[in-house]
């Protein structure tokens, strides 16, 4: 079938060029309204910002040059780092845990042998999590993990799971991340979920038809079928939760009560610049700090990308 | 992680943010309209603040007369509601319109660097608190009230003063609010251990961090606790020098004393564990607390039964003895005191201090400067402004020294019919505004991880000490560590 | 048989877990809803799973303090006109990166993955200055006009039509002489219905949610959407009075978006079932 349809288009690319020359002026048009919009809008305030890097600029009053000071002192900040170290860390968890859910989700939805009802109103109910502003769900998480009053530490202790009141989010570093990362995962995995369905359901069901006749199983059809065709969503889900991963800010800064602790350990890499702009005034150091954070995240995407694609090879 | 739409990802505060952070914002708990039993307070009280509220006529900057009528209305930004009632009382006054628009607290200040970092003139008058000023002013938005000087100067609390002139001592912002430090503690519980409840004499108790120790222990032997926790200390931290001198940041002994007292309250369990703005520690100005802490094995009981045998003094509860706290703080530990209201009484501590206060300030770019500073005037420099807010709040310690004075001998039964305004104006006077610098805030949030590290036991003094020079340093790079610091930085 | 029974225990198991998840998800929402009806005082102190008595006590505050039904239409106005716009506008211009080759696409969707890389929260300053300088403060141009230039939609959409649309679709109206306009009105946009569905639910919950920027940019009271509103109920009292109030506000804001989604999600469904995918 794909074999025809490169075929035709070929054929009509030959016998009609301008035709199709005309027909491809057309995208220039339908992109139009994008490519104005994005470059006041987006384009725009990011070169702004690009030129703030270079000053010495605490958000208001003069602006001088100091060239690339903002961005050695970036390279030399140990918070910094330690702050990027935080969020990979905390994304680390929140991305296995979110990505395999869903994954895990889609493959059971899609088994042609069980054939699970209920899709609308499981995939409604996971969804559910996406609806309410981060600020109340971190709002809510703080109060049931307290370790004092919260009800988290009642119920394990009740069941016998833990011995002692477990301080989630203000004892030890590591589980502070790790409560903050399985947070984001309870958030955002019904949203990879959709994701990935909207992408299975893409799908011809007749090529799952024909290979469960075929008499393949569960796991081949998942690899040899599913796996491949929903590679440009995967692509995109794995893509951009890298980059909402690196850049993430809301969580950590509610969940610690915009303080970063216990330590420093819920101090990700954009709570610390958007700190340094707006509570430090160094706007212009801040600047720095974002474009660093920009070329981490595009080496990290031109890696996914490199990775994604060799595979379709 | 999901990535939504661009701008999406900017919903950075919405809710939680808010209230976290009006909790923690300060100086906007003076009004409490809604609650009827302080209404029912004020009604009690009324009468003799009338009665010394006439004394404070004859010196008033023209309360009647004076006010121009001007045409259209002016806009007020502010964080808190209580200036809303203000402008009620302006036009009933002096039929001037003005329009009050509350913006949250965890925003405002970046609301307003935007707004008038763009000189715009939809605003005639905002709020903001101390530490924001200094930004405002060296960002040229207040405008030049000098014409006023030498009446703030002379009629209010000095800090205020100086708190509301630039860096070249041009006044720019007026505040009709003070908000002096003070020790907040339970009387009841005051004369059980120590047979006197005196503030004087608990006064002494809080005198240095040794005697705070000494305090804790005395507490802790009859079953209670001194703070919620050792974040009490925090006030105390600026006492003789600044944070930051000649570009030097500064640990002196006293720093390196509240360390070890904060530490050593910690390990020694002498606090409740009821942080500040969370639900034990205002539970706590109400009543006993359950002890709960690693050792202790009250999590097989229903908790409802917990908090009933909390409730009825049992053991393995606690009773919280003090907070430390600016004034507001007081209003605050009344109006969650339920049953233990009026119980409490006020003392000084280690050292004086302030926190938050709302100050007025013209718009630079306003077009309407002339009435923007005649609203300003009537919150600040009228004293029967200043009078009727203070009975109004019952307990909100105005900037008018006038008025301070004329209820110096008010009695505020909520807090055991102590004179509270004769001891806040006197606190007043010890504050030392010149040890005030920009670097108060990252220095202190800081000093306060490095102890809270030592206290978990995940690093050593030293360590400790050495990660909050790092800190500083990381955040401001042009300041240094000067060679007679507590440690060496490698 | 005993295969039967596997299969049957296996399932019933998976619908076990699946439910747990469920409820896993409901509990917070249930909590917001169950803390609508409760004292700020015994939000604080206590949980619990059932709903109190303060209901009107908490619709009171939030009454005397703010035009709900005003902050209403104002999230709803905004939230309608940028779900509308970023679906259609994305949903374009993916196809047209799509199914053209014109020079300078490759470009345009490079430039649009490398701006999706730049953490968000620092164009705040230099958006802040533009929307200035085009004198469009306290206006809702700024809040609406962006949404039609999405990246992480456009990338979506423009992944997702690659994966469901195979180009030969399109030869047969074509040649049947309609305009490429039409064409991606009549075929393309409905067998993107489902991708664009997906993004949609996102674009209204993150408008509606919205807090910062129409915090910045509208200084007129009674043009503030509702989160903004929330913030303000937040700062007037103290919190032991209004945190019932606050999470009243913020179920009452929910409902909408639970009922958006509700229609959504049916779209998705029917939109499958139209099987404009299949032959």
């Amino acid at each position: 079938m794909a074999a025809s349809t490169d075929k035709k288009a070929q054929r009509s690319k030959t016998k009609n060029g301008n035709f199709l020359a005309r027909q491809n002026y057309h995208g220039i048009l339908f992109c139009l309204p994008f490519v104005i919009v994005f470059l006041i809008f987006n384009v725009y305030p990011v070169f702004r910002t690009l030129q703030m890097s270079f000053m010495n600029y605490k958000g208001f009053g003069k602006e001088t040059f100091i060239w690339f000071d903002n961005y050695k002192r970036a390279f030399g900040d140990k918070l910094f780092w330690g702050a990027f170290l935080n969020t990979l860390k905390i994304w680390g968890v929140n991305i296995v845990l979110q990505l395999g859910l869903a994954l895990l989700l889609t493959i059971i939805f899609n088994d042609m042998k069980y054939r699970m009802k209920g899709l609308g109103i499981f995939r409604a109910l996971f969804y559910l999590p996406n609806l309410i502003a981060c600020t109340s769900v971190a709002f809510l998480f703080k109060t049931l993990m307290d370790w004092q009053y919260g009800t988290m530490n009642q119920i394990l202790m009740g069941a016998g799971i833990i011995s002692s009141p477990v301080n989630w989010l203000n004892g030890e570093g590591l589980t502070a991340q790790m409560v903050v990362g399985v947070v984001g995962a309870w958030m955002w995995f019904g949203n990879s979920f959709i994701m990935l369905m909207a992408g299975v359901q893409g799908i011809d069901h007749s090529f799952f038809e024909a290979a469960t006749i075929d008499g393949a199983g569960r796991w081949q059809i998942f690899g040899k079928i599913t796996m491949p065709l929903l590679r440009p969503i995967m692509l995109y889900v794995a893509v951009t939760s890298l980059i909402g991963g690196l850049q993430l800010f809301d969580l950590p800064y509610l969940m610690s009560g915009t303080k970063g602790t216990p330590g420093r350990s819920l101090f990700t890499a954009v709570f610390y610049f958007y700190d340094m702009a707006f509570n430090k005034n160094q706007m212009g150091y801040a600047a720095a700090l974002a474009f660093v954070l920009f070329l981490i995240i595009a080496v990290f995407c031109a890696l996914a990308f490199k990775l994604m694609n060799r595979k379709e090879d | 992680m999901k990535r939504e739409l661009g701008l999406k990802k900017l919903t950075a505060m919405f809710l939680t943010v808010a209230m976290v952070l009006s909790l923690a914002a300060c100086g906007n708990t003076g009004s409490d309209g809604g609650n009827s039993t302080s209404r029912a307070d004020s009604a009690g009280n009324s009468s003799s603040a009338d009665s010394s509220g006439s004394a404070s006529t004859d010196n008033s900057g023209g309360s009647d007369g004076g006010y121009k009528q001007y045409d259209g209305k002016i806009v007020l930004w502010t964080l808190a509601k209580d200036l809303q009632q203000f402008a009620d009382r302006y036009r009933e006054e002096t039929g001037n319109e003005v329009e009050v628009v509350v913006f949250d607290s965890a925003d405002f200040k970046t609301k307003i660097m935007q707004t008038l970092g763009a000189k715009s003139k939809d605003v005639d008058v905002f709020v903001g608190e101390p530490q924001m000023l200094p930004d405002f002013y060296e960002a040229g938005f207040c405008a030049d009230l000098s014409a006023l000087d030498n009446e703030v100067k002379t009629r209010l609390v000095e800090y205020t003063y100086e708190a509301g002139c630039d860096s070249d001592g041009v006044l720019r912002a007026i505040s009709y609010q003070a908000c002096p430090g003070s020790v907040i503690y339970r009387r009841d519980l005051a004369q059980e251990v120590f047979g006197t409840d005196d503030p004087e004499e608990i006064g002494k108790l809080f005198a240095s961090f040794d005697t705070i120790e000494e305090t804790a222990r005395t507490l802790q032997s009859k079953g209670y606790t001194i703070f919620g926790d050792t974040g009490a200390l925090r006030w105390f931290s600026i006492s003789s020098n600044p944070w930051v001198r000649d570009g030097e940041i500064i640990v002196d002994q006293d720093r390196l004393d509240y360390f070890d007292c904060a530490v050593n309250l910690y390990q020694n369990k002498q606090v409740a564990n009821a942080t500040e703005w969370s639900a034990p520690w205002y539970a706590s100005m109400a009543g006993p607390l359950p002890v709960l802490d690693a050792d202790a094995d009250v999590w097989g009981m229903d908790k409802d039964q917990l908090m009933s045998d909390a409730a009825g003094g049992g053991a393995g509860t606690t009773q919280v003895f003090s907070y430390v706290m600016p004034s507001w703080g007081a209003l605050i530990v009344r109006d969650n005191a339920e049953g233990n209201k009026g119980k409490f009484g006020i003392c000084s501590g280690v050292c004086s201090f302030f926190g938050g206060g709302t100050f007025l300030t013209v718009n630079e770019y306003s077009q309407n400067k002339e009435a923007a500073q005649q609203f300003i005037e009537y919150c600040t420099l009228n004293d029967d402004t200043a009078q009727w807010w203070l009975k109004e709040s019952n307990g909100d310690v105005v900037s008018s020294k006038a008025v301070l004075e004329a209820n110096k001998d008010y009695q505020n039964e909520s807090f055991g019919n102590q004179n509270t305004y004769g001891f806040y104006a006197q606190e007043m006077e010890k504050i030392d505004y010149s040890l005030i610098t920009g670097y108060d805030d990252a220095c202190k949030d800081a000093f306060g991880a490095a102890i809270m590290s030592v206290q978990k036991g995940e690093q050593t003094k030293e360590e400790a000490l050495k990660e909050f020079y790092t800190v500083v340093l990381s955040t401001y790079p042009e300041l240094s560590v000067p060679a007679d610091a507590p440690v060496t930085l490698d | 048989m005993s295969e039967k029974i596997k299969t049957r225990i296996s399932k019933s198991l998976l619908y076990f877990f699946l439910i747990v998840l469920a409820v896993l998800c409901f509990t917070p929402f249930w909590l917001m809803l169950v803390n609508s009806t409760r004292s700020g005082n015994e939000i604080m102190t206590a949980f619990s799973m059932l709903p109190g008595g303060s209901l009107a006590r908490n619709w009171e505050v939030v009454s005397e303090n703010m035009n709900l039904g005003r902050g209403f239409l104002n999230s709803l106005f905004l939230a309608v006109c940028n779900t509308v716009l970023v679906s259609y506008f994305s949903a374009l211009t993916a196809y047209g990166l799509a199914f053209y080759k014109f020079p300078g696409s490759r470009v345009i969707f490079t430039v649009m993955l490398v701006f999706m890389m730049i953490p968000s929260q620092l164009s705040l300053l230099g958006f802040y200055n533009l929307v200035n300088q085009l004198g469009l403060i306290d206006t809702y141009w700024p809040l609406i006009l962006p949404s039609i230039a999405s990246p992480a939609t456009v990338f979506f959409l423009r992944q997702y039509i690659l994966s469901v649309m195979p180009r030969a679709i399109l030869e047969a109206p074509r040649i049947d002489g309609a305009g490429e306009l039409t064409i991606f009105h009549k075929i393309a946009l409905p067998i993107m219905a489902p991708g664009i569905a997906t993004m949609a639910i996102g674009a209204f919950i993150g408008s509606w949610n919205n807090y910062l920027i129409p915090m910045m940019l509208i200084n007129t009271p009674a043009k503030r959407p509702l989160p903004v509103m929330v913030a303000e109920l937040s700062a007037v009292r103290d919190i032991t009075t209004n945190l019932g109030a606050t999470y009243l506000v913020v179920a009452v804001s929910a409902l909408p978006i639970m009922i958006a989604f509700c229609f959504f999600s049916k779209y998705i469904i029917s939109g499958i079932s139209a099987g404009s995918v299949k032959e």
